[in-house]
């Protein structure tokens, strides 16, 4: 039993967090207010379509970047490979919540300006700036994978044998030998964009506050975190110390913040457990 | 390169909020020293607005605008009289004495975090592996195995208590997971009634545990680990009789204080070439550790909106549109990324001419 378990701790944790939210949203609609959990509904909602369209532009920029790449090597044109090189060291030296921040006061000008107006622009924006700053993990793993390739005997036979290079780097290293380690690298990504955009909507909820409320940002678990009836159901964790007994209270009367609180850290850590268990049964 | 793109982005900005800081506020001043207009009075405040869409109507959200920008002229002028650091535009001596205080308090704390990060990531690693290698099973795992073998009516209450104790642990241990996985502000925000959450202290142990860093770059350092030992070299070892016992004890086994101890060192064992081959392969991970970290950090002092550090500067410097202090402030943080790339480059560097026997 222990064994079949641990091959397949990836399914078991999928679906540990799929339980864990229906639970949980099982209990939110018996001990929460209908307003609270509608949002707490929408927030959640809008925070798993960003995370996923993080996933989807990651893949698609770092696959153009290889794209570039195998063009920029075949025709030798050095400039483009320097401007490249540049372009890409220049967003690795930002630190991911910076690049993100001055993302989101962009948007707001692109808000305030009439540039984007339509709410699923508004979240398409959110997710390409987020991952203009994650997509390198995949660009460095879909590069290790050529570079091992290339060490071996099957790039060159296949060359020899007439093969395009286009076709050997896509075709047969990364989509035949590479898609596992792809598909596990965007797990982790998922996680890392619900832990980004979490981070940055609370931030920006607190910091930023009044310069925001101005423009209408889609409704996120962060964003919702940061509201100040969130915060006091936190806060309310700390009387527990001092009480033990007040844990009971908290499952019931602090249910707004302790579920965004727990929809955010039960994310991170299933994503977490997923991409880790799906290793384990790969070998990666 | 960067840099230069940067600075030039810094007086670009800093010439650009002269001329706009005296636009805007001759603009402004204008309609303030008009006379026949009091935006203190609800009534002139309505009537300039109606006047301003009667005569702009295709303008009505420019002419909110400038409404708005009258109010808050009037604001800035009142909190310039209380705070008057806080409404200067650019960069003068006495602002950028006061930022660099801040970034060299925030390099201070970046340090410590990275070498106790550093520290916590092997110990985590090598003790999971150690764990693993004496077949231990996780307490959720113990907890079930146990109430399935029930025993007979002797010894009741001790297996009850064994039971409770592998669930306790079990709690505990999932409490401790939640904990390393939560964002620095929910673990924050949990503790601020019982702890003062402003000390850099705090400021540290945020650091070090939250945000998934440990755990993150823990669990590399335990894959490594595990990849390493299933490399030929290694069994080769083990079958010409290598120590190869992963129990807890002074000779022979491994010994419970080189797993906590900062070097760790493993003499006469066969993980003592699985740890040196792993450590090596962890460095070309640091860096990414590093970044991360800096990244890890500016989120807890821009979230706890905490006055006096450096990253609250920054939002609060974005907040009141003084780019040239932000752009400033990124450049700072800039070159603590480029420093850690090339300090973990040189570690590296160094590690790989002892593997290739070149005398460094």
């Amino acid at each position: 039993m222990k064994i079949k378990i641990s091959e397949k701790k990836d399914k078991l944790w999928l679906f540990t967090w799929i339980g864990g939210i229906l639970l949980i949203w099982i209990w939110d609609m018996v001990f929460l207010n209908n307003p609270a959990l509608r949002q707490i509904e929408e927030g959640f909602i809008n925070t798993f379509i960003i995370s996923f369209m993080v996933i989807i532009f990651s893949l698609f920029f770092a696959w153009m970047i290889i794209i570039i790449d195998t063009t920029v090597n075949n025709i030798r044109f050095k400039g483009i490979k320097l401007l490249l090189t540049f372009i890409l060291n220049l967003l690795r030296s930002v630190p991911q919540i910076i690049g993100i921040l001055a993302g989101y006061i962009l948007l707001t000008y692109f808000i305030t300006g009439n540039v984007i107006n339509n709410h699923l622009l508004i979240i398409l924006f959110i997710a390409l700036i987020i991952s203009l700053f994650v997509f390198q993990e995949i660009v460095d793993l879909m590069r290790e994978r050529i570079d091992y390739f290339k060490k071996s005997d099957f790039f060159n036979a296949m060359s020899v044998c007439g093969i395009s290079e286009f076709r050997i780097i896509n075709y047969d290293i990364l989509w035949k030998n590479s898609r596992i380690h792809l598909l596990n690298k965007l797990i982790s990504i998922f996680g890392i964009a619900v832990f980004l955009q979490c981070s940055v909507d609370f931030i920006i909820s607190v910091g930023l506050s009044t310069e925001i409320s101005r423009v209408n940002l889609p409704v996120t678990l962060g964003g919702l975190l940061a509201k100040i009836d969130s915060k006091q159901d936190i806060l309310a964790i700390g009387q527990i110390f001092g009480n033990p007994l007040y844990i009971i209270n908290i499952f019931v009367e602090h249910l707004q913040g302790i579920t965004i609180a727990f929809l955010i850290v039960f994310t991170l850590l299933s994503s977490y457990k997923i991409s880790n268990g799906y290793s384990e049964r790969y070998r990666l | 390169m960067v840099s230069v793109v940067i600075i030039g982005i810094f007086l670009l900005l800093q010439k650009q909020n002269e001329k706009v800081k005296q636009k805007t506020e001759s603009k402004i001043e204008s309609y303030l020293n008009s006379g026949f207009i009091d935006i203190n009075d609800p009534l002139h405040k309505i009537i300039f607005k109606e006047t301003l869409n009667h005569f702009y109507p295709h303008n009505k959200s420019q002419n909110d605008s400038l409404l708005s920008a009258l109010s808050e002229y009037r604001a800035n002028r009142l909190l310039q009289s209380i705070d008057k650091a806080r409404n200067k535009i650019g960069v003068d001596r006495e602002t950028l004495k006061k930022t660099l205080f801040m970034y060299l308090k925030f390099i201070a704390i970046y340090l410590i975090i990275l070498i106790l990060s550093y520290y916590g990531v092997q110990t985590i690693g090598v003790y999971r592996f150690i764990k693993k290698r004496q077949n231990k099973s996780s307490y959720l795992y113990l907890f079930i195995e146990h109430l399935n073998h029930k025993p007979e009516n002797k010894n009741r209450t001790a297996y009850f208590f064994k039971a409770i104790i592998y669930l306790a642990k079990a709690i505990i241990k999932g409490f401790v997971y939640l904990i390393l996985f939560s964002p620095a502000y929910v673990v924050a925000y949990s503790f601020k009634t019982e702890i003062n959450t402003s000390s850099p202290l705090f400021m540290i142990l945020l650091g070090v545990i939250s945000n998934g860093m440990l755990i993150l770059y823990s669990n590399k350092f335990y894959t490594f680990l595990i990849t390493e030992s299933r490399k030929g070299y290694i069994q080769n070892a083990i079958v010409k009789n290598m120590d190869n016992s992963y129990t807890f004890k002074k000779s022979g086994g491994i010994r419970r204080q080189s797993v906590f101890s900062f070097h760790k060192k493993f003499p006469g064992h066969v993980f003592q070439q699985i740890f040196s081959n792993t450590r090596y392969q962890y460095l070309t991970t640091f860096k990414e550790q590093a970044s991360f970290l800096i990244s890890s950090l500016i989120i807890i002092e821009m979230a706890l909106n905490i006055q006096g550090y450096l990253s609250y500067e920054l939002l609060q410097e974005a907040l009141y549109k003084n780019y040239s202090m932000a752009i400033l402030i990124v450049l700072g943080i800039f070159y603590i990324v480029k420093f850690t790339d090339i300090t973990a480059d040189w570690m590296l560097y160094r590690e790989t001419r002892k593997y290739e026997n070149k005398n460094i």
